[in-house]
């Protein structure tokens, strides 16, 4: 397994994953994910499609049950916990398909985002939101239902930032948008997530390369790889990961 | 013309207690995606209670209506707590088989515990009527509409305003976002159902204050109220409210202009047209995007 620093102290801050198995009814996505983010670090989850990257954010968020394992944030158990007392606990999960209230409009999804807090001390969030994505100020009215899949996306992550949270998961944001975008919503969350743990979800390895400092390849429910982000820039060193040639990186 | 404004008055005026049970029914299913199909035995026996404590113990309608409204908060949680989350989760027959199941229980429950006779509640309620340009306007029934207008304002706006309602609109949308955002789902459902049998209670007491009190009193009103919410669309809230008006509207002037026959099919009547020809209701939409 990678040298991961962090790994073996369950006293440590941010967010602690180890011996994760998961599933869905009879079959297993999970067999034994072991993973850290630690404090402030950016943590970009690659690998080939049905190597478990959504599933392993579904555990920490709670969506998913783990089977077997531990998960901690900043040294607390989130297992056994249900998905909305994992948000009151600081994390905010960017789902897949951004999953907005379509009926809402964009105002009301922010709203909803500061549930935990009685819906109350909101609107510097959204001010903050709307300055970073100007687009949703002029669609601020309208229900997210009409938006673009790029407005979606803007949106989903600003619920994100008015949930406040200590450790943000973020999904396939950059699915179906055209690159110009996400390049956009890319350096947007440099500024919006600038000291939170994030781990981030990529079918697309190269711009989450680019905006993340370290990096764990999935494959088959299992971490294959990790190392800083700049070692993995290259093609070859990547593919390797993919298709799991090489277990774990040479430090 | 003065004919077809007295059908359209009174239609409006029964159509308003429609509306209020619409509204109960359709809440449920928004947000929990089943029929309640104890709607009617539930607000029953709670109208019961406030007969009980009101009349027949001589507490009067204030202590009445407070144990009443106690037991329909009471009985929703119950029937959240010990039969919806217990077997919530996916399948939507289990849950109306299991409603149907607790109508006939209340009913029975209703009957050993109020006796099977025939009460008269005497709610206090203005009576007489007024006459405005030949349109008798009956007080009692004005009164009525005027509280059915009331509640559904009262759930507008804690749908609209408070956490809670916010959080039961976002859960209806999608519950698994909604839970993203820091909204449980036990207590959505919890206060879902409350409301619903609170909702409930006030149909069966403006019923009652205007027919009598009997076991299986409600149950008419809520052959008529289901037939409400699917014509106005089970999944919009205005649209059950809407549908309960057009539906006293078209029943009333079925009872002038038609034969009997046709009055007494109407809602079966308009459950096949709605369902043929506009399954989602005049207001609802099929919802599309829901995984």
């Amino acid at each position: 397994m990678a040298a991961d620093p962090g790994i073996g102290d369950g006293r440590s801050g941010g967010l602690v994953l180890r011996g994760v198995t998961a599933g869905y009814g009879r079959s297993s996505v999970l067999h034994g994910i072991d993973l850290t983010v630690r404090p402030g670090q950016r943590v970009a989850v690659l690998g080939p499609n049905g190597a478990g990257k959504t599933t392993t954010l579904r555990v920490v968020s709670g969506l998913v049950e783990a089977r077997t394992g531990e998960v901690t944030l900043d040294g607390g158990s989130l297992l056994g916990l249900r998905p909305d007392e994992i948000v009151r606990r600081g994390v905010a999960h960017v789902p897949q398909g951004r999953r907005v209230f379509p009926d809402f409009t964009v105002e009301e999804n922010l709203r909803t985002a500061a549930y935990t807090r009685g819906g109350r001390d909101v609107d510097d969030d959204i001010a903050m939101v709307l300055e970073a994505f100007p687009r949703l100020r002029d669609r601020f009215g309208v229900r997210a239902g009409f938006l673009s899949g790029g407005e979606q996306q803007m949106l989903a992550i600003g619920r994100a930032v008015v949930q406040r949270p200590r450790l943000v998961l973020i999904d396939e944001m950059s699915l179906g948008l055209a690159p110009i975008l996400i390049k956009e919503l890319y350096s947007r969350l440099d500024v919006l997530f600038a000291d939170v743990p994030a781990v981030i979800v990529e079918q697309n390895p190269s711009i989450a390369l680019e905006h993340c400092g370290w990096v764990h390849v999935l494959a088959g429910g299992q971490v294959k790889a990790s190392g800083p982000a700049s070692e993995f820039t290259s093609q070859e060193r990547l593919m390797q990961a993919y298709t799991g040639a090489v277990e774990g990186v040479p430090s | 013309m003065s004919g077809l404004l007295q059908a359209l008055v009174t239609g409006l005026m029964t159509g308003g207690v429609y509306a209020l049970l619409a509204l109960s029914i359709a809440l449920i299913f928004k947000t929990m995606d089943t029929v309640n199909f104890a709607t009617a035995s539930m607000g029953a026996f709670c109208a019961f209670l406030f007969f009980q404590v009101g009349t027949v113990l001589g507490l009067g309608w204030g202590p009445g209506l407070l144990v009443a409204a106690l037991g329909a908060v009471a009985l929703g949680w119950a029937v959240e707590r010990g039969i919806v989350r217990p077997l919530g989760g996916g399948d939507l027959f289990r849950l109306v088989l299991a409603t149907m199941g607790l109508d006939i229980l209340l009913n029975n429950a209703t009957q050993i515990f109020f006796g099977s006779g025939v009460q008269n509640i005497n709610a206090p309620l203005p009576t007489g009527a007024w006459d405005v340009g030949g349109v008798t306007i009956d007080l009692t029934r004005l009164v009525i509409l005027a509280i059915a207008v009331a509640s559904t304002a009262a759930i507008a706006l804690v749908l609209r305003y408070t956490n809670l309602g916010i959080g039961m609109r976002a859960f209806a949308q999608d519950p698994q976002a909604a839970a993203l955002m820091g909204v449980p789902a036990r207590t959505v459902s919890r206060w879902t159902w409350i409301i619903s049998s609170l909702l409930g209670l006030v149909a069966a007491i403006m019923v009652a204050s205007v027919s009598v009190l009997s076991v299986g009193f409600l149950q008419g009103t809520f052959i008529s109220a289901f037939t409400a919410a699917v014509l106005g669309g089970l999944s919009s809230l205005p649209g059950a409210v809407a549908g309960g008006f057009i539906l006293g509207v078209l029943e009333a002037l079925s009872i002038s202009y038609a034969p009997r026959a046709v009055t007494i099919v109407l809602p079966v009547l308009i459950i096949l047209v709605v369902l043929m020809i506009r399954p989602a209701g005049l207001f609802g939409r099929l919802s599309a995007q829901r995984a």
